[in-house]
């Protein structure tokens, strides 16, 4: 099915809301007013042209890298960036902070431990498959957490039981500093892993937004239609270090700038321009309210409470 | 009355509340239509409720830790039949973090929750060795946001199993292997046990004996042997460790003023050791003697029987532990 212009504006929107809540952790994060870390995601933007696609009800997970997902979720900026700050008005009431959470839209929040989410993704598939509404999940990771014993449980068991889930694979070729070569025994295409599990594998540049629109496109119809689960490799780069701070001495400046060069949101832009989808002070406009967006954002966080002492002592037991 | 075994009582409690809801699922290794060993508790559901809801597994502790963690925040009701607690330690960071601290952790974002049940059977007393035949009791206890329930008798085992699955938190279910085959009355009409009211055994106005589990059974036997001696000992059975009815442990001691703990957990840092603690905490002014733990010694669980008598309770060190407190010299 083609990609109707109503997806595409979306996808690009939230990509740029992305980069832009993104941009604005940095200088937060640099201004030290968190408390927590930021691991920013620019140059990964390409995911958010798989969230997009998602209903409400669909469930996604995320790891440390999350925010293409809070964002192409529906989120606001304010609850998220309010969490971060350890504020009262964040989604988890500041006791989160990177554990970013908003059930109703199927974010149920992060696993500390990378690669913990792929059993509790497991299990919202089984949710969704008990419930016939046509539910699916989404799972994000990156090569790193593909290297958990995890993976390999809840893979297997989901294609056994055909649960309704893309795993979707975002290889930036790096475990924190550490290269693909020292992590994996395989190099090139890790979708093939897939066949292992008796699943469709499916690999594409994670940097091509249109490209990865399509891809997910079938798979989650797949899903839906009750025919399993599948693995989407997305290849991309991580433009900036593990977490902020990171001196990046692992690679080149070179190979960066080379990576800066596919920047998904400037290659879906020439895509959208050239198509006439959208023409260039449309563009613009969506980049200008996205960065007015993060700011208000950053205002909100900075100007609200922190939550009272006694909120610690709160929410351990369900009533 | 009729009367049933623990696995019988479980059994039926399973029934029941997967018919009562659809949400509740059941989850595990071998826990279908061929369901061997502990799982027995789960047989027949699979003919009642197919292999929907009846998920046999492969050998995947973390995934069925997390995905009961997963499906219980999508509304879901999961019971995951572990087999031994044991094997719940590949899956420490499903079953203690994820399960146990998800809720708080994320603020009780839009008043999220856990509801679901880890069934495992506990004890030693057998020749399976040290992974096997562990009673881990105290490492729940340590973790917060878990409850934790011990079951002793089929009675008890029905209600609180169906408590379990209809409270909206991780519950922690285990049950010893030695207390499946005890038989004992049941009603055929239902009935639940609240959690965090505990249970006593048998009344005594020497010492108190605080028991979890099987020890219960050894305790009161222990009782039987004392009052032959004319010690009268009280045994109380807590029956869920979170919540901890407190209260009527030190009503009891402060009636007694002695206190011998029986858990069958290495003793250090143990559920003996957090209930002493909180004993003398509230009732300190009224302990006549030190309060004794009676457990494993911290060693591994050996196989020999000789050797597993020598580190596990049994009466007699029980009733040793209890004559310690009255100064009573043991009977060698």
């Amino acid at each position: 099915m083609a990609l109707s212009n109503e997806l595409l504006v979306r996808i690009y929107t939230d990509m740029v809301r992305t980069r832009a809540i993104d941009e604005q952790f940095i200088i937060s994060n640099q201004r030290a007013k968190m408390p927590t870390a930021w691991h920013s995601g620019i140059g990964q933007e390409g995911i958010v042209a798989v969230i997009a696609q998602l209903r409400p009800d669909d469930y996604a997970t995320y790891t440390h890298r999350g925010a293409y997902v809070w964002i192409g979720k529906g989120m606001t900026m304010k609850e998220i960036m309010a969490e971060f700050y350890g504020k009262a008005t964040g989604c988890a009431k500041g006791k989160g902070g990177t554990h970013i959470a908003r059930p109703s839209l199927g974010i149920f929040g992060r696993s500390g431990t990378q690669g913990g989410h792929f059993p509790m993704a497991a299990g919202m598939g089984i949710a969704a498959q008990m419930s016939r509404q046509g539910q699916v999940v989404v799972s994000c990771a990156g090569d790193g957490c593909y290297t958990r014993g995890t993976v390999h449980e809840s893979l297997n068991s989901a294609s056994v039981w055909k649960l309704p889930i893309i795993w979707l694979l975002e290889n930036n070729g790096l475990s924190m500093q550490v290269g693909l070569d020292k992590t994996w025994a395989i190099q090139g295409d890790l979708s093939v892993i897939a066949n292992s599990y008796g699943m469709p594998g499916v690999t594409v540049d994670g940097n091509d937004a249109v490209a990865v629109a399509e891809a997910a496109q079938e798979l989650i119809q797949r899903a839906r239609n009750g025919e399993g689960p599948s693995l989407l490799e997305l290849k991309t780069y991580r433009i900036r270090g593990h977490m902020e701070g990171d001196p990046m001495t692992y690679r080149t400046r070179e190979e960066i700038d080379m990576w800066r060069q596919k920047d998904p949101i400037r290659r879906f832009e020439q895509y959208l321009a050239s198509k006439g989808v959208l023409a260039q002070e449309q563009l613009a406009k969506i980049t200008k309210d996205a960065e007015q967006e993060a700011i208000e954002a950053e205002k909100f966080a900075d100007e609200s409470p922190f939550p009272a002492p006694e909120e610690a002592f709160e929410d351990m037991y369900a009533p | 009355m009729r009367e049933l075994t623990m696995v019988q009582a479980l059994n039926e409690a399973m029934k029941e509340e997967m018919r009562r809801d659809p949400k509740v699922y059941v989850i595990g290794e071998a826990v279908g239509k061929y369901a061997m060993g502990m799982s027995r508790v789960t047989s027949g559901l699979e003919e009642e409720f197919g292999p929907e809801r009846v998920r046999d597994t492969g050998i995947v502790e973390c995934l069925i830790g997390g995905s009961c963690v997963g499906a219980a925040l999508a509304g879901y009701r999961p019971v995951a039949d572990y087999m031994r607690a044991d094997f719940m330690f590949p899956a420490l960071d499903e079953v203690l973090v994820k399960a146990g601290l998800w809720r708080h952790e994320h603020g009780a974002a839009e008043n999220m929750s856990v509801p679901l049940v880890f069934r495992a059977s506990i004890g030693g007393y057998g020749g399976g060795g040290s992974e096997h035949m562990r009673a881990p009791n105290g490492l729940f206890m340590h973790a917060p946001g878990l409850k934790i329930v011990l079951p002793t008798n089929p009675y008890d085992a029905k209600g609180l199993l169906k408590t379990a699955i209809r409270d909206d938190n991780p519950v922690v279910f285990l049950e010893h292997r030695l207390c499946y085959p005890i038989k004992g009355p049941v009603p055929e009409e239902e009935y639940l046990i609240p959690f965090g009211v505990a249970d006593i055994r048998r009344e005594g106005t020497d010492c108190t004996i605080v028991a979890t589990a099987y020890q219960v059974v050894q305790s009161l036997q222990a009782a039987e042997e004392l009052a032959k001696e004319g010690i009268s000992a009280e045994v109380i059975d807590p029956r869920t460790l979170e919540p901890l009815d407190i209260d009527t442990i030190v009503a009891s001691v402060r009636k007694t003023g002695r206190c011998v703990i029986v858990d069958e957990d290495y003793i250090r840092c143990s559920v003996a050791s957090e209930i002493g603690f909180q004993i003398q905490e509230q009732a300190l002014d009224t302990l006549k003697a030190p309060i004794q733990r009676v457990g494993n010694p911290n060693v591994s669980h050996v196989t020999a029987p000789p050797l597993v008598k020598a580190i596990l309770p049994n009466p007699e060190k029980i009733a040793d532990a209890v004559r310690a407190t009255l100064r009573v010299a043991t009977r060698a």
